[in-house]
């Protein structure tokens, strides 16, 4: 999974009447798809082979002799699960602001969701320690203000990883849910309201249903980004309750175990896949990434 | 949630409220909504807002739906006070321009909405859904999805939800405005058959001046946030109280001056309005309106056989359009007044081609005085 994204476009060009097959703009898929061809395709297979030849099939024996995978597995889906909801719970509202708020207010509130993008995450998970850990800001301030006896334990646990990824991925559930607010007849709302809906009543039973499509893709978007998040969970997480992706570096850089590596980065893309793939039964992948243009 | 106190008895047809709207002012910031519209619509009346775009239309509309305050003035209804009540208390249906469906639910379930809000027993709803769609002739639509439906259809979808819970009052903001020109005329003739089916009281708004006319039984002209006159069509038409209603109300030849002593001088030139309607200040700025249809225009060398009672202006032809009945002929005076005429098919030839000298004349008491600037 590639932690660096650039934010889905809020909006696509619309589909050209003609068949894009004889457009002469088709010629230039083809940068994308030698890219893709070489610098993931190819790589991939080579993993797959290594996972099952180096030494042999038994590498994916591990997930069932050492708990320590399997328990990984679960760390992995249950804090996936955790940011994405987080997450949801947090960009819903401030999506919704987003829409209803005058035009200089969300600019600034587009620019702030938009500010992690423009600093390396490592900068901005070294910047979370300075507030979580032991001796942060936030310990230091309870404690000075004698609010907490102790320390609390703000990370180097799924809290901490939580904070980070949310705060990380938190782009990628606004855009999808703004852009499909913005899709929204703006009439619809004020309709209800003249058929006798008060403001709740309306907003449940139009607004909200119509900005699902936006909820979902961002939903599915930012857990199948979770599942692979290597640098967050590395340095806010627990050592002992470890995800996925730091076993794989594990593997690889201390153990020099490359085929048990690629056996465990093989099983998180099939799951991850599995995921995409359940995701597309309630909405179609084109929305899944568009947000849910209609 | 429930509006127990505001649901209707249920039978198909309601009749119509009536809605009083006195001196109501709004503005938005320093920019202006409208200015002092008072309007009383009568039970079952359907009542037209013409005018164009930027007139204050739509800031009425919404006044009067709830979506704004008013910030001098009184709205009511059937003797209610709106100001203070929420769209939702106010059981006025509108409709908006586009459509304003509700995607994510079937044909069925939209006409239902206001049904299902009021928490209506099930069985009345089904068979009020039913009465609805059958009135708009959407029976065999009633499982789609709007997306399914051409303009014209979700129109009437829009319309029959408007109506099913029997609001006193139905909105309608340029309903037809986003359809094509024969489907609207189509639907104008709908949807005054369904308003009058219903009885209900309506007030329609429209910059299109063939619909105003073709579906209103009274009109009421905006102008710059102000109604300039509320009339049937007929008295917009040849009782028009001032100059804005005469030029955007019908073609007409306009024709400024000063009024004195029963007459109107033109650049020198005194115009009788002896039996005109209307009446102006003596030595003010005024106008004469006359309507094509009641001006003769005759070759420049027949003027012997104008009676002396009738006003004559020497005009040149600049342009004429055949029409089918008649030609369309614009005609330019020496003082550049533009004349609008309609010269008969079997006039002589050398009326209607461009250069062609001709007078035109008019009975006095076809004309109309109305104020100038
Ligand atoms: N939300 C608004 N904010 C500021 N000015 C508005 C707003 N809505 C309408 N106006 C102004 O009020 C005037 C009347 O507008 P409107 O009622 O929409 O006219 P109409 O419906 O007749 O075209 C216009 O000058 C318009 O610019
Ligand atoms: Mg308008």
């Amino acid at each position: 999974m590639i932690e660096e994204m650039t934010p889905p476009t809020k909006t696509l060009p619309a589909p050209s009447r003609r068949s894009p097959s004889r457009s002469p703009w088709t010629a230039l898929i083809w940068p994308g798809l030698v890219f893709m061809a070489l610098l993931f395709i190819l790589p991939f297979i080579q993993t797959a082979v290594r996972a099952l030849t180096d030494p042999g099939p038994q590498n994916f024996a591990i997930f069932f002799t050492d708990p320590v995978y399997s328990r990984s597995l679960i760390t992995t889906f249950v804090t996936a699960l955790f940011v994405a909801v987080v997450a949801l719970a947090i960009a819903y509202p401030y999506a919704y602001i987003m829409y209803a708020a005058p035009k200089a207010m969300t600019a600034v509130m587009m620019v702030l969701v938009l500010l992690p993008f423009f600093t390396s995450l490592l900068v901005r998970t070294y910047a979370w320690t300075v507030w979580l850990q032991e001796t942060g800001i936030i310990n230091s301030a309870l404690l000075n203000l004698g609010v907490i006896e102790e320390p609390l334990q703000l990370m180097r646990n799924t809290l901490g990883v939580t904070i980070g990824m949310t705060h990380a991925l938190l782009p990628f559930m606004v855009f999808p849910i703004y852009s499909s607010m913005l899709r929204i007849q703006p009439d619809l709302v004020p309709a209800a309201r003249t058929l006798g809906a008060t403001p709740a009543l309306a907003f449940r039973t139009v607004f909200l249903p119509l900005s699902l499509p936006g909820v979902m893709s961002g939903f599915l978007i930012v857990f199948v980004m979770s599942l692979g998040y290597y640098v967050t969970p590395a340095l806010l997480g627990s050592p002992r309750d470890s995800m996925m992706s730091e076993l794989v570096v594990n593997q690889i850089e201390q153990q020099i175990q490359f085929g048990t590596g690629s056996a465990i980065g093989i099983v998180l893309l099939v799951l991850t896949l599995a995921i995409l793939f359940a995701g597309t039964r309630i909405i179609s992948f084109k929305d899944i990434v568009t947000g849910g243009r209609p | 949630m429930t509006q127990t106190q505001l649901r209707q008895p249920l039978t198909m047809t309601a009749t119509g409220g009536e809605l009083r709207i006195a001196n109501v002012r709004k503005s938005y910031g320093n920019s202006r909504g409208v200015e002092s519209v008072s309007i009383d619509v009568r039970p079952g009346e359907f009542l037209t807002m013409l005018g164009p775009s930027g007139s204050g239309k739509t800031t009425t509309l919404n006044l009067v739906a709830g979506f704004l305050d008013p910030d001098e003035g009184s709205i009511t209804l059937d003797g209610k006070e709106l100001s203070g009540v929420p769209p939702h208390l106010r059981g006025i249906g509108m409709v908006f321009q586009q459509y304003a469906l509700f995607p994510h639910m079937t044909i069925e379930e939209n006409v239902d909405y206001p049904l299902r809000v009021r928490k209506i027993h099930r069985a009345e709803r089904k068979s009020l859904v039913a009465a609805a769609l059958e009135l708009v002739q959407l029976t065999d639509y009633a499982k789609r999805k709007p997306s399914e439906l051409s303009g014209g259809q979700q129109q009437r979808v829009a319309l029959a939800r408007a109506f099913v819970f029997k609001p006193r009052l139905l909105l309608m903001d340029e309903p037809l405005g986003a359809l094509d020109k024969k489907l609207r005329e189509a639907m104008q003739i709908e949807i005054t058959r369904i308003c009058r089916e219903l009885g209900a009281t309506v007030v329609y708004v429209t910059h299109d001046q063939e619909e105003a006319l073709a579906m209103s039984d009274r009109i009421a002209i905006y102008n710059a946030g102000r109604i300039e006159q509320l009339g049937t069509a007929e008295d917009l038409y040849k009782r028009p109280e001032t100059l804005f209603v005469a030029d955007f109300v019908g073609e007409s030849t306009v024709i400024k001056g000063s009024y004195a002593k029963g007459a109107l001088v033109h650049h020198g030139r005194s115009l009788s309005t002896q039996g005109a309607h209307g009446s102006v200040a003596e030595g003010s700025a005024a106008a004469v309106v006359i309507r094509p249809e009641d001006l003769t225009v005759v070759p420049a060398t027949q003027t012997a056989a104008i009676p002396e009672a009738l006003n004559t202006l020497e005009a040149t032809v600049t342009k004429c359009v055949y029409l089918g009945q008649s030609r369309k002929c614009l005609l330019t005076t020496a003082t550049g007044l533009v004349i609008n005429a309609r010269i008969p098919l079997h006039a002589p030839p050398e009326l209607f081609n461009p250069g062609d000298s001709a007078t035109v004349t008019w009975d006095p008491a076809n004309s109309v005085l109305v104020p100038s600037d």
